[in-house]
């Protein structure tokens, strides 16, 4: 194994710690709040879709993927949470 | 199966250097074909996520009241597990490019994440069910079985996978590079597992948690 193996599993695990901390923080920050705040459901989308970036990324490497199927999937998490903010906050 | 054969004798010529130049070009995990599959279900389920989001507005204390039976640490759990498979599945593709022979214990522990994903959502299932919550109570529990029985269903599929995943991981003892084909089919199989996880990560908030 390569040091420039080792370098990238250490930013995949680093990725999965800041994943596992924002899973319970959002949750710890959903589970707590009182009554229905259109802030806090918008926080807890977002990060939910940066979550979901990151697993792309990093995960099904994304990152180093054709610029064309990059685009798609970044245009998948951008439109899909943009379209689902408008709707929670709009309707 | 001559041109199998080929492909085996070319990736033993191999060394672990080349593999990992050509794996540092821009390159997509899998194949072409599974992209089109992934993005294609991700799609319908932002349709799903859709729904969710304007029934809610439409029904928000039908929903509000749903939400607070459901049982929010056993979906918080079942997240953790899922990005812990996740992140086994990572190493498990890498040890298989280095040939590194852990890739089938590593497949192998991301299999154990998903049954208990399932075991814990069949431990919900049942909790809702005996607390009278069925299907079809209301729209929140109609869309909470369906969205939540759809993704488990992908879950199913992903537990075969890493099982096939396994099976393959264990043809290829340590030292050895598998054929670029065989790469690629286990990287399929770890691009689809990472979509399972990558579903729940917005269908968890969107049914537990966002008000």
């Amino acid at each position: 194994m390569s040091v420039r193996d080792v370098r990238r599993l250490d930013t995949e695990t680093g990725v999965w710690l800041i994943l596992l901390g924002a899973t319970v923080l959002t949750a710890v920050l959903g589970l707590e709040q009182a009554g229905a705040s259109r802030a806090v459901g918008l926080v807890l989308l977002a990060v939910a879709f940066v979550k979901l970036r990151l697993v792309g990324l990093y995960f099904m490497e994304l990152r180093t993927a054709p610029l064309p199927l990059r685009l798609l999937f970044e245009g998948y998490v951008a439109g899909v949470f943009i379209v689902l903010a408008g709707l929670y906050i709009g309707l | 199966m001559t041109l199998q054969v080929d492909a085996d004798d070319v990736a033993h010529r191999e060394s672990p250097q080349s593999v990992a130049h050509e794996q540092s070009a821009r390159r997509i995990a899998g194949e072409e074909g599974l992209w089109v599959l992934l993005l294609g279900d991700m799609l319908i389920f932002a349709l799903f996520f859709g729904t969710l989001v304007v029934t809610r507005a439409d029904q928000p204390d039908v929903f509000h009241a749903g939400q607070q039976t459901l049982h929010p640490w056993l979906g918080i759990t079942n997240t953790l597990l899922l990005l812990t498979g996740s992140i086994l599945v990572v190493h498990g593709v890498r040890a298989v490019r280095n040939a590194s022979g852990r890739a089938a214990g590593l497949f192998g522990g991301a299999l154990a994440c998903g049954l208990g994903f399932a075991g814990i959502k069949a431990v919900e299932y049942s909790l809702l069910i005996g607390q009278g919550h069925a299907a079809g109570s209301n729209d929140f529990y109609m869309y909470y079985f369906i969205f939540t029985g759809i993704h488990l269903a992908h879950l199913t599929i992903g537990l075969v996978i890493l099982g096939f995943l396994i099976r393959l991981a264990r043809r290829s003892p340590a030292g050895q590079v598998p054929s670029p084909s065989r790469v690629r089919l286990i990287e399929c199989g770890g691009c689809y597992w990472h979509m399972v996880d990558l579903l729940w990560l917005v269908l968890f908030p969107l049914l537990y948690l966002v008000r």
